[in-house]
């Protein structure tokens, strides 16, 4: 792979080009990360490829090892692994709540403590997750309640 | 959907020598209090100041397993999602009596017939129940409000950011 870096001062925009025979899912998880820095996810429904603005995203479910983004209208899926959303998508709101979710802050309809210091968070889908206690602190701090 | 904590055998394990070793400690200060008076009536006391004799240990080892074993089950996500907190502490509050009152009644830890010790098993329950369910509810209250109030925060925060 060879990697070329133009730095310009007269580049208007970040212009990237990506030469390939053809898309291979590791290019496409390279173009997934470009995307979001431009808020955008990449993601797939029935064989196709959508770029969806993260900010429709409600969360991000992992099952075996296979991550789901829920948005109000539609299931779609990721290439992404739950550890890699997680950090790419921190800047933009997005916490994980527990093994296997990522939520959206902004999509959160409202949050009750538990016993046994979990804390049921229910989407604004209506969606109901419970934050384990692990990461149950790791949200309060998030919200600077803690 | 699978968001449980991963949960071993050691995690329950050392919640039932918790509630065990707590136990314990509870019943030899009172075997030191009572126990003298109270050994001809009660299998716990059976030693009298001695303390707890080890048949006794083991029973209130079965009823802590069991009980951390409800536990277990009212406290799962599932549970939690399905149930208000009030029904799942009604149930588990329900479940430990029952669990209880078998073993005072299999093992004679007090006469089954006499009304005082069932007054008394009521009464320490009743009260260490309400104490730790109130402070339970009012902790919850004020955390709710808390986390309500910076929820409110952040999304006024997103948005202006959004509109900017």
């Amino acid at each position: 792979m060879k990697v070329e870096i133009i730095v310009d001062d007269k580049a208007e925009d970040l212009h990237v080009v990506v030469t390939c025979k053809h898309l291979t899912p590791d290019i496409e998880k390279i173009l997934g990360t470009l995307r979001m820095m431009d808020r955008q996810l990449t993601a797939k429904k029935n064989g196709e490829i959508y770029l969806l603005d993260i900010a429709e995203v409600i969360y991000i479910e992992s099952i075996d090892r296979k991550c789901f983004v829920y948005t109000s209208k539609e299931v779609y899926e990721s290439d992404f692994r739950l550890y890699e959303l997680e950090g790419q998508l921190e800047e933009f709101g997005f916490l994980r709540v527990s093994k296997s979710f990522l939520i959206h802050l902004q999509k959160v309809q409202s949050l009750k403590a538990d016993i046994n210091r979990r804390i049921r968070i229910t989407m604004s889908n209506g969606e109901q997750i419970i934050a384990s206690r692990q990461y149950a602190d790791e949200l309060k701090k998030r919200l600077g309640v803690i | 959907m699978n968001m449980e904590e991963k949960r071993t055998i050691f995690d329950y394990l050392a919640q039932v020598m918790i509630i065990f070793g707590f136990t314990t400690l509870l019943l030899n200060i009172f075997c030191l209090v009572f126990g003298a008076s109270a050994r001809d009536i009660s299998a716990i006391f059976a030693l009298g100041a001695q303390g707890v004799p080890v048949s006794v240990s083991f029973q209130f080892l079965c009823v802590s397993a069991l009980l951390t074993g409800a536990r277990y089950v009212f406290f799962t996500d599932r549970i939690i999602k399905q149930m208000p907190a009030w029904l799942r502490c009604i149930c588990m509050l329900t479940f430990a009596v029952i669990i209880i009152a078998v073993f005072i009644i299999l093992f004679h830890w007090f006469p089954a017939d006499m009304w005082q010790p069932w007054l008394m098993f009521f009464c320490c329950f009743g009260v260490s129940f309400a104490g730790s369910f109130l402070f339970v509810t009012l902790k919850e209250k004020t955390e709710n409000r808390r986390m309500e109030e910076a929820l409110r925060r952040l999304k006024e925060a997103g948005e202006d950011k959004a509109g900017k």
